[in-house]
């Protein structure tokens, strides 16, 4: 009786195992399995493939169909909106450079997404070198959808990009939208802003960043 | 006498009485409050701060008059100058009816922010008994930060009794700034033992849209140690004042109190409990608070993450870090609620749902259109 238990078990995990394997030979995203309906992941599948196949992230792609089916919506509204995102992070990439991360492509999708425009992204990664533009994307959007113009937004992320480390770009951003917060104009508050950003970028190009958050 | 007559007869006796019976029982008061005080407010690490506070109050049967001015400077060096004035008057009374009219005004600045100020009205219908009183009234007026102003309203009701030593009062104000609206719902306690006087205040604020919510209080304490001299201890949480343009907190004060010099005769209390007005103490100038979301540490794997709810039983995070299930968060003391997990540096979409309501985006997290007929937040985690 043992001998068949122990037979049937090593049977179910070889045939587990060949199975995964198969799974995986097709690109199939097991997170999807039973979050998605069978006809909805296959298109997601297809999406997933030609995505690592332009060297795009798919890590996102995978997170906006579980975003999708966690919010209940239907299947043709989840594969929109990852088609959407695989577009987005298309033009990302081709602005950014084939050498840019998959965390530097997701922010500038997202920067995209906020009203960037691809041109803005390469002017973006030209400064930054060789640092990541990651926070400085991201950072951009932020302020795009607190309500500063992109054009506006654009211009003072690009003011900062040689100098500025990243916690001081997250500065500027928490700085430029408390202010707004407060009933300050938008770009009345990053025209606040900028300059003391600016000269704090150009002091401590050479050190370390200040600590964040800080004193009064 | 013809009827135009009669209405100027009245309201020369109305003027009368607002201006002459106050020099009968009037007094003027200057004072100046030192101390230091430990400020923690929303957005900033606690600092040590010192003070001083210059006022002058005039105080009559029917009306009064308060100046104040502030001057405060955080370890940072960093100070900030304020000063207020709040006046206000009484109707002659009308049976156990009695209306009041008053107004405040303000301005501030604090580092390098933009100026600020607000100026408000506020009119109030009292009914007054033996030791108990109830009041209904409105606000309105307009705040400004830098360039930008915003209109101000407000309605409310409250009642107060004095038992013995005691003044219990308890109110409740709907307040709207621009788009922010809240609903705040207060009860004081002002009481007496020799020469020692205690305020005491606690309230919760519900119904808000960007005002934030929650529960908090105050108390303070005044103890004289001689004519001209008193100590001065307070201490507690306070909320948010979008009308004043200002941040919740939390401090503990302690200072002392010289009067100056004081001319003429206090009024009698029970009149001018009803104009009193706790001094407007210092505030730092910021945005109001909700459920709010930060990043507060992390390693090269692990990040936790923080989320702010004042008052909620459970707080849920749903996110693509935790492949978009619902993750209850770990309870810490005073609203606080931490997950620690492994996120990747980057872009990373959320929502956070209290005591099992609706998603939703906290401070702190970019809101986004979600594609799926809702809002996401868009928080960077570097």
């Amino acid at each position: 009786m043992y001998r068949m238990r122990h037979l049937s078990v090593t049977i179910a995990l070889a045939a587990g195992w060949l199975g995964l394997g198969a799974l995986q030979a097709h690109g199939q995203e097991p997170r999807l399995v039973g979050r998605v309906s069978d006809p909805v992941r296959v298109q997601i599948d297809l999406l997933l493939d030609s995505a690592r196949a332009a060297g795009l992230p798919t890590e996102p792609l995978v997170d906006r169909a579980l975003e999708g089916a966690s919010k209940r919506a239907p299947g043709d509204r989840i594969l929109l909106a990852v088609r959407r995102l695989v577009d987005e992070l298309r033009t990302a990439h081709d602005a950014l450079g084939p050498r840019s991360t998959g965390a530097e492509v997701t922010a500038g999708a997202s920067a995209l997404h906020a009203g960037a425009a691809p041109t803005d992204l390469s002017r973006l990664r030209t400064l930054r070198q060789p640092r990541s533009l990651t926070i400085a994307a991201a950072v951009l959007a932020d302020l795009v959808a607190a309500g500063v113009p992109a054009e506006t937004a654009t211009e003072a992320v690009l003011a900062l990009a040689v100098n500025a480390e990243d916690d001081l770009y997250l500065a500027f951003r928490r700085d430029v939208e408390r202010d707004i917060a407060l009933g300050a104009a938008p770009e009345a508050a990053l025209a606040l802003r900028l300059p003391g950003t600016a000269a704090e970028a150009d002091l401590s190009a050479t050190q370390q960043g200040a600590q964040r958050p800080r004193k009064p | 006498m013809t009827r135009s007559r009669r209405r100027a007869a009245k309201a020369a006796r109305a003027v009368l009485y607002l201006t002459c019976v106050p020099a009968l029982a009037a007094q003027t008061t200057g004072t100046v409050d030192v101390g230091v005080s430990t400020v923690s407010v929303e957005g900033f690490l606690a600092s040590g701060a010192a003070f001083a506070t210059p006022s002058l109050r005039f105080e009559a049967p029917n009306a009064m008059l308060a100046v104040q001015g502030t001057y405060l400077v955080f370890e940072s060096g960093n100070t900030v100058l304020q000063g207020s004035v709040f006046g206000a008057a009484l109707t002659p009374r009308i049976g156990r009816l009695r209306g009041e009219v008053s107004g405040t005004a303000g301005i501030g600045t604090y580092a390098d922010f933009p100026r600020s100020g607000h100026a408000l009205a506020r009119g109030r219908a009292h009914a007054i008994g033996r030791g108990y009183g109830m009041w209904v009234g409105g606000t309105a007026g307009a705040t400004f930060l830098g360039p930008t102003t915003r209109s101000v309203s407000g309605v409310g009701l409250g009642a107060w009794v004095t038992p013995r030593i005691f003044t219990l009062g308890a109110h409740v104000q709907r307040t709207w700034v621009g788009d922010t609206a809240y609903l705040d719902i207060e009860g004081r306690a002002r009481w007496t033992l020799a020469s020692v006087e205690f305020d005491g205040s606690t309230g919760v604020r519900t119904w808000s849209r960007g005002g934030g919510r929650g529960v908090y209080g105050e108390v303070s304490a005044r103890a004289a140690v001689g004519r001209r001299v008193a100590v001065l201890v307070s201490g507690g949480r306070y909320p948010s004042d979008p009308a004043r343009g200002v941040l919740a907190g939390r401090y503990l004060s302690a200072g002392l109190q010289f009067r100056a010099f004081t001319v003429g005769q206090r009024p009698p209390p029970r009149i001018s409990r009803l104009l009193r007005q706790p001094p407007e103490e210092f505030r730092l100038p910021l945005s109001p608070a909700t459920v709010r979301i930060e990043l507060i540490s992390y390693s090269d794997s692990q990040r936790t993450i923080r989320v702010h709810a004042a008052t909620a039983r459970t707080v849920e995070i749903m996110a693509d870090f935790t492949d978009w299930h619902p993750v209850t968060m770990r309870d810490l003391d005073g609203g606080r609620w931490e997950l620690q997990t492994s996120i990747v540096p980057g872009v990373h979409r959320l929502n956070v749902r209290v005591d099992g309501g609706p998603w939703l985006v906290p401070q702190g997290a970019r809101v986004e259109r979600d594609e799926f007929g809702g809002e996401v937040g868009v928080f960077v985690v570097w």
